[in-house]
């Protein structure tokens, strides 16, 4: 038995490769159970049944939109070959937008708050991404140094906003006012899951047209495939670098708008999600595929669902949801070497 | 048997490219002594590289032996080919652009040793630049050297790893008449110093003057191995080609037709900063007006003006009467202006997209094949499988990868994307270098074709026979000038060799 290098690989393999990976992450997480003495049978019925099961899956619906929109804001500017670790920063900063327009505009209905929030969250999100994306595009400064600079920036921010800050609650705890009721994400009738969930279903699908079928998408991966083809072609790199990664992070700020309007409601420093690094491995699993991301999306914010669970139902430890997610990203991690390598029973 | 007299002997090797399931090498038997110039000749695609990676351990091969000095060797890896004193110098450059030529030169040769030398290494590679007289300065970033100074670099690199076999890939395709003369005076070097050189080449007339024996490779088999003195230009590429075929291109007395592309004056820096060039010049309909010359006098930076990829300082571009100086590089293709590279890897096609990826490059914003920013795929797919077709572009299918394609074929899926849909203007750079001799007749007779449907060619390139077969008028350029326009009745190798050389003004 050898390696032997692959020369293709068809999509139905990929997919047995992912569902390979989860399923031997899955299967190790009985080691766990064993080693805190929780019943096997008890802590996987948890994990599915409150991950995945018709009861909560709501829950999980609701963690998937920002998670799944994070995915999606690493992988458009990475199609250019330009890699968005700001997510977490256009994230925050996003959410935080979208309260501080309640501040003028809290009077509003449902159905003109919400919108303008949204809208504001990816405005911030752009705004945000923009300058490492000039940087990046003018001067070739390196956007991964320039957006991780800048998720710290945006902590700052936001502590300066929050605590003794524009923003802070008037007498209150460190944090931004809770937005008005009629701001939060209205839910589908009958179930739980919010209305929200359309949005990151209808903007892959325009994604998936963008990149397959229009000459913009066309030229955003040839920029990305080769920089001396791109120049040739004429390709704007300016143009293709700034807007794959505004996209990028209008989408994020819009995951940072879905986290705030579908949970708490406020933005505090500490409880502000760092979503946007996992992500990036929903992005880098997939290999850019967008189907991949959503599928990947679910699956892992499933079992962050259901593990929470866990960790309030049985005596494991706070750790279990971020251990089963190591878990999972290790082995898919491992097995990405089967990806470029077949396995050659003869040799 | 493993014989010691040889330096390395290859025996049985075969050798089949998982990617296009191309054999490559079919139980190919090969060898070289040392203080010898054994050329390896043979068209596109029959194996040479192939045979030739495999003895320097970029590849492993699927059967047979290697033997080092009369032992059997197994490669692992290049690494442990060069510690074998196997060098090779690739047709492909593998250097790394912002690094100094020194740098390039010390990369992956610090390993077995303290620390870097720069000064040692200085002066060595400065002893190594005297004896073969390589002109070249050091401290050059490799961006902006040109191609032979690159080949160079490539060249003088192998001789640093003190290699004993030198494997040397097309070296000479991109050296100007004068380097070639010296370089080849230096490849006879290498071999009276001892060591052993194998030299892939298509170019007989080198490979008539230098080798000690030369083997014919087609289709992937030895046709045989000859000595210059046993043989002739015309059996040799009867070796190669497999059967008698025309190597001349048949003309005709050209129609001029009415004025295409004006320059006035126009001038653009090179890289350094320094002006490229400044010339005037027409090109008429049913015309290839050649500039030629020897790389490095600002041909690049002038086609690359015209295309559009640079930025003039001044001068006029008119293309039927428009001016189109400030035109961005799409509107010079809307206008009907098409660019063939010189550099078809690294401009021309993207590796890791399939053909008809390939092929909507630069038709992405075609009036025929997209609306309002739509690519129509479908219309796409249709006209890359006719084309690649009628250019006999060999591959599986539309589906397959450029990256697995052969020089031959890349150049001919070029041809096949900018001569179908080119309007007026067609800009060709250097368009048969690398190629053999059945792939470069087929790109020259393309691009006769191409002009005979009322269109003009700017062609650009160094190939001074290139220039005397297919032109209809003759531009020689010397540092950025245009010494003259000769029609092609008038012109003569001589005359234009001396232009090109600017040995005419020591003349005058």
């Amino acid at each position: 038995m050898k390696l032997k290098k692959r020369v293709s690989i068809s999509d139905k393999k990929v997919l047995l490769i992912a569902i390979v990976a989860l399923g031997i992450s899955i299967s190790l997480f009985s080691i766990l159970f064993i080693h805190a003495d929780v019943n096997i049978w008890e802590g996987y019925s948890i994990l599915f049944t409150r991950g995945f099961g018709i009861n909560y899956i709501w829950r999980t619906f609701t963690r998937f939109i920002p998670l799944f929109l994070l995915g999606l804001a690493f992988l458009v500017p990475a199609k250019a070959k330009l890699w968005n670790v700001g997510g977490f920063g256009q994230f925050a900063l996003g959410a935080t937008g979208a309260v501080a327009i309640t501040y003028f505009l809290g009077g509003l209905s449902s159905w003109a708050i919400i919108p303008i929030m949204a809208i504001v969250s990816m405005i911030v999100g752009m705004a945000w991404a923009f300058i490492p994306a000039y940087l990046n595009a003018k001067w070739d400064v390196n956007e991964i140094v320039t957006t991780i600079m800048f998720n710290y920036i945006a902590i700052q921010l936001i502590s300066y906003l929050t605590i003794g800050g524009p923003l802070q609650e008037p007498g209150g705890a460190p944090r931004t006012e809770h937005i008005p009721a009629q701001a939060y994400m209205p839910e589908i009738l009958g179930t739980r899951v919010p209305w929200m969930i359309i949005i990151p279903i209808v903007i892959a699908i325009i994604l998936i047209f963008f990149f397959k079928r229009t000459s913009l998408g066309y030229e955003i991966e040839v920029s990305g495939a080769s920089f001396t083809s791109a120049e040739y072609m004429g390709v704007n790199y300016t143009k293709v670098a700034v807007l794959s990664f505004v996209i990028g992070g209008a989408l994020a700020g819009l995951a940072g708008f879905s986290w705030l309007t579908t949970t708490v409601g406020y933005v505090e420093v500490d409880i502000i999600p760092t979503w946007g690094y996992m992500a990036i491995a929903f992005g880098l699993f997939s290999a850019l595929n967008i189907v991949a991301t959503a599928f990947y999306s679910f699956i892992i914010t499933g079992i962050l669902v259901g593990s929470d669970l866990i960790m309030r139902l049985t005596p494991m430890g706070s750790g279990v949801p971020l251990t089963l997610i190591g878990i999972i990203f290790i082995v898919t991690t491992a097995l990405q070497v089967f990806r470029i390598f077949e396995v050659d029973l003869r040799g | 048997m493993p014989d010691e007299e040889y330096a390395f002997q290859m025996k049985n090797i075969e050798k089949k490219y998982l990617s296009t399931g191309v054999v490559a090498n079919k139980s190919v038997d090969f060898d070289g002594k040392y203080g010898e110039v054994h050329s390896l000749v043979g068209e596109n695609g029959s194996g040479k590289t192939t045979l030739m990676l495999v003895l320097s351990g970029f590849y492993s091969p699927d059967k047979g032996d290697i033997f080092i000095e009369g032992e059997k060797f197994k490669f692992k890896s290049p690494k442990s080919a060069i510690k074998k004193g196997i060098g090779m110098v690739h047709q492909e450059r593998h250097l790394i652009p912002s690094h100094t030529v020194i740098e390039n030169i010390l990369l992956g040769h610090g390993r077995d040793r303290d620390r870097l030398n720069l000064k040692e290494a200085e002066r060595k590679i400065n002893e190594i630049c005297n004896k073969y007289s390589f002109d070249l300065d050091l401290y050059e970033r490799l961006e902006n050297l040109s191609a032979s100074e690159k080949q160079l670099v490539e060249i003088i690199k192998v001789l640093f790893h003190d290699a004993k076999i030198i494997i040397l890939d097309e070296p000479a395709s991109v050296l100007t008449p004068q380097e070639q003369e010296k370089f080849l005076e230096s490849v006879k070097g290498l071999a009276e110093d001892g060591a052993c050189v194998i030299l892939i080449s298509h170019k007989l007339p080198i490979v008539m003057n230098v080798s000690d024996r030369i083997t014919v490779l087609r289709d992937g088999n030895v046709v045989n191995t000859v000595t210059p003195e046993m043989t002739s230009y015309e059996e040799l590429a009867n070796m190669m080609v497999g059967k008698d075929e025309m190597f001349y291109v048949e003309r005709e007395k050209a129609k001029k037709g009415s004025e295409i592309l004006r320059v006035d004056d126009l001038s653009a820096l090179n890289d350094k900063g320094q002006e490229a060039f400044n010339v005037s010049f027409t090109v008429h309909e049913n015309e290839i007006f050649t500039v030629v010359g020897v790389s490095g006098n600002g041909q690049r930076e002038l086609v690359e003006t015209v295309a559009g990829l640079r930025k003039p300082t001044g001068g006029k571009i008119m293309l039927r009467d428009k001016d189109i100086t400030n035109f961005s590089i799409r509107d010079r293709i809307e206008i009907g202006v098409e660019y063939l590279p010189a550099e078809k890897i690294l401009r021309g096609i993207i590796v890791d997209f399939d053909l008809s990826k390939n092929f909507a490059m630069n038709r992405h914003r075609d009036r025929d094949y997209s609306k309002r920013g739509i690519i129509d795929w479908d219309m796409i797919k249709k006209s890359c499988e006719e084309s690649i077709t009628d250019f006999e572009v060999k591959a599986s299918g539309i589906g397959t990868m450029a990256g697995h394609l052969s020089g031959g074929n890349i150049q001919k899926l070029l041809l096949a994307r900018t001569l179908t849909h080119c309007k007026d203007l067609l800009i060709a750079e250097d368009p048969t270098q690398g190629l053999d001799v059945r792939a470069a007749n087929f790109t020259r007779e393309r691009l006769i074709d191409f002009k005979e449907g009322n269109k003009g060619v700017l062609l650009v390139t160094g190939n001074l026979d290139e220039a005397l077969e297919i032109s209809d008028r003759i531009a020689p350029i010397y540092e950025g000038e245009i010494q003259e326009v000769i029609p092609a009745e008038e012109a003569s190798k001589e005359k234009i060799g001396r232009l090109i050389t600017g040995s005419s003004e020591w003349v005058e």
